[in-house]
């Protein structure tokens, strides 16, 4: 992608998005009475302002003179790092590794009813610990088992939080570790 | 004067009983714990405290509640500085400068002067309580919902006016955020916004999960498409807190002086407290420190004005609270609960019917700081050592705290949805450079900055000349104007200097 385009990108995003939002804002179907403001009134000026905003981003990024010249303000650029916010690392990428992480954490949201909270971290912890190049087996294995087991005890022992104990056969597991625990 | 200083010497005496300073020792450690665990939040934790203060009379019980706000604002901190997570929003700003100076390999500094700077913040904010509470009480009761939109509107302005390089980008942060928290029935009408018919919208969208899911799985999807290889800190491993020498604070003492007024004065407005505190503190540095350009690379002033301003709203927040019975947050809310469980109703007539209660209170602030600034020296130093584990390893410990303490809010595992949602967003925010920090603040005062508004337009009838004619929303007002517009000035002072220059 061309850097003007990447630069581009993210405000057409928030700009779709505010134009479909602003329409599903006049449909709230509720009339405020009299000339009172309504519940759209605040939404409204909302996505007023971010669509004048981006409008004024993607103006700024096309009138640039640089093909990059988005890089005065626009995602993407070097020269416009905002304050506070500490530099990238300049390591190599490895979008596989992302996408792995990504997909492993909706799997671990997605099963934490099924597998219960135990099973489910100890897959979690061990797997997402393996996909960030950590090599070392038994270390994983023992963070795994040992950091659920841990996590679990304090948050159902001392913080009293009813955490998923997961369906059947899965239950079992979670139900054991419970009563190793002392938990009723 | 003097009727308070006896009245203060008699609260020491019974703070100093064992009952009580167990009490306070258990607050303090429980609050630091509390805030340190990203996701866990302090107005959760004095929630889930509340319970156990029902078997204990009322003096211990808010002394601890007490105890743990007080350390609960300095908690946070270490997760900020140390993980980028910061444990509360007041916390946010800490994130610039302290993250930044932690990550160059001054982790201890960084850890000292926020120290420090909650240590001065809370002996500060104390004195101020003790001497100024009536006062300021009275002045507090005359504002409305005017002045709140106003100061809220301010803190709005000021975290998007920190950002030099892209004014554009901070402010729709702060729309997207602000338009987050707009989802679900609003507060007025009770109509849905947003919602598309579905269950886990119309609850709306809690700070919580934006908060934990941008800045806690964002940075870990962002560290994990790096390959978790960040360079080591230090080479030696050996590292040790370094509180700040006198000199070198007292070159800071500007900074001092400001962020503990605007903490004081946050604090004693309902609503605005440690998080506005917090903000606007760090944008006034950025306007008006020596260093400002410097603002945001990891320099002290960073650290130090939102870290007194969060602690020295504590006085403020107790202010209210006590003389008017009026909480202005939400862990001053549990407390005046606790009080109400006992049978005490807070208020001017408790100076008269219970004066040991509130000065033991006050005197256990005092010992409370001191015994917060000897756990933060002695519980940072272990902390440390969590950077030399393994980044892998530590990672997935941030992830899992960050999603156990999203569910634990509402025991609803929609919340962990909404932490990978935000964690995307979070990843695709720092790869557009984008700053979070805005996203969150409007997250988090949007409701507060709508109710204001619609509060104002319905009672002045569509008047949008009361921000102008008020005096306290009028000088916000002025404030928020000077804020928008000086970076506008001085970029374009900038402009001409280096055109003149190059000329």
């Amino acid at each position: 992608m061309r850097p003007k385009a990447r630069a581009l990108l993210p405000y057409l995003l928030v700009l779709a998005g505010a134009c479909v939002l602003t329409w599903n804002s006049l449909h709230f179907g509720f009339t405020a009475p009299g000339d009172r403001p309504g519940p759209d009134t605040w939404p409204r000026a909302i996505l007023a302002l971010m669509i004048v905003a981006c409008l004024a981003r993607i103006g700024t990024v096309l009138w640039s003179r640089r093909d990059g010249g988005a890089r005065a303000g626009g995602g993407g650029g070097d020269d416009q790092r905002v304050v506070g916010e500490p530099e990238a690392a300049t390591t190599g990428r490895y979008p596989l590794l992302l996408v792995a992480g990504i997909g492993l954490t909706i799997a671990y949201v997605a099963l934490l009813t099924t597998l219960g909270f135990y099973l489910d971290s100890v897959i979690y912890i061990g797997t997402l610990i393996r996909i960030g190049r950590y090599r070392r087996w038994p270390v994983i294995a023992a963070v795994a088992v040992g950091g659920a087991f841990v996590l679990m005890l304090v948050f159902m022992k001392v913080v009293y939080l009813s955490l998923p104990i997961g369906r059947p056969p899965f239950s079992a597991i979670s139900l054991a570790m419970m009563t190793i625990m002392h938990i009723r | 004067m003097f009727d308070i200083l006896h009245s203060l010497a008699a609260g020491f005496i019974h703070v100093l009983a064992p009952v009580n300073l167990a009490a306070l020792a258990v607050g303090l450690v429980v609050g630091m714990l509390v805030a340190v665990l990203p996701g866990l939040t302090l107005v959760m934790g004095v929630v889930l405290a509340l319970p156990f203060t029902y078997g204990m009379s009322v003096t211990p019980s808010i002394i601890l509640l007490t105890a743990m706000y007080v350390s609960g604002t300095y908690g946070g901190a270490i997760t900020s500085i140390l993980f980028r997570i910061p444990g509360e929003p007041m916390d946010v700003p800490l994130l610039w400068d302290g993250y930044s100076m932690a990550h160059v390999g001054r982790p201890a500094e960084a850890l000292g002067w926020t120290l420090f700077a909650a240590v001065t913040g809370g002996f500060i904010t104390a004195t101020i309580m003790v001497t100024l509470a009536l006062p300021f009480a009275k002045v507090a009761l005359t504002f409305d919902a005017p002045e709140y939109f106003a100061i809220v509107l301010f803190g709005f302005t000021s975290v998007v006016a920190l950002d030099n390089g892209s004014l554009g980008n901070a402010f729709i942060s702060l729309l997207l955020g602000m338009l987050i928290s707009a989802v679900g029935v609003d507060q007025i009408y009770g109509v849905a916004r947003f919602t598309y018919g579905t269950d886990m919208l119309n609850g709306g969208i809690g700070y919580l999960p934006v908060m934990v899911g941008a800045y806690g799985l964002g940075e870990v999807l962002a560290r994990l498409e790096q390959g978790f290889a960040s360079p080591p800190l230090l080479g030696d491993g050996k590292v040790s807190t370094r509180i700040p020498s006198l000199a070198e604070a007292w070159k800071l003492r500007a900074t001092f002086a400001r962020s503990s007024l605007v903490g004081v004065l946050c604090g004693i407005v309902p609503g605005a407290g440690a998080t506005i505190a917090s903000f606007v503190s760090y944008g006034i540095e950025g306007q008006y420190c020596r260093r400002r350009d410097r603002l945001g690379s990891g320099i002290p002033e960073g650290i130090v004005a939102p870290q007194v301003a969060s602690t020295a709203s504590v006085g403020g927040h107790m202010v209210p609270l006590l003389t008017l019975g009026i909480p202005g947050s939400g862990a001053t809310a549990v407390i005046l609960g606790a009080f109400l469980l006992h049978g005490i109703q807070p208020g001017p007539q408790i100076f008269q019917t219970q004066p040991l209660l509130v000065y033991t209170i006050f005197a256990s602030v005092f010992v409370g700081v001191i015994g917060m600034g000897l756990l933060g020296y002695f519980a940072i130093r272990p902390l440390i050592k969590v950077l030399y584990l393994p980044e892998a390893i530590v990672s997935v410990f941030v992830v899992m705290f960050c999603l156990i303490g999203a569910y634990s809010e509402h025991n609803d595992v929609s919340d962990l949805w909404m932490i990978v949602v935000f964690g995307v967003v979070g990843y695709l925010f720092e790869r557009w450079r984008f700053p979070i920090a805005p996203m969150v603040l409007g997250c988090i005062l949007g409701p507060v900055a709508e109710g204001a508004l619609m509060t104002t337009m319905i009672s002045y009838h569509n008047d949008w000349t009361v921000f102008f004619t008020r005096p306290v929303s009028a000088a916000a007002m002025a404030l928020t104007a000077v804020a928008l517009l000086y970076p506008a000035i001085r970029g374009l002072r900038r402009r001409r200097s280096v055109a003149a220059a190059a000329s």
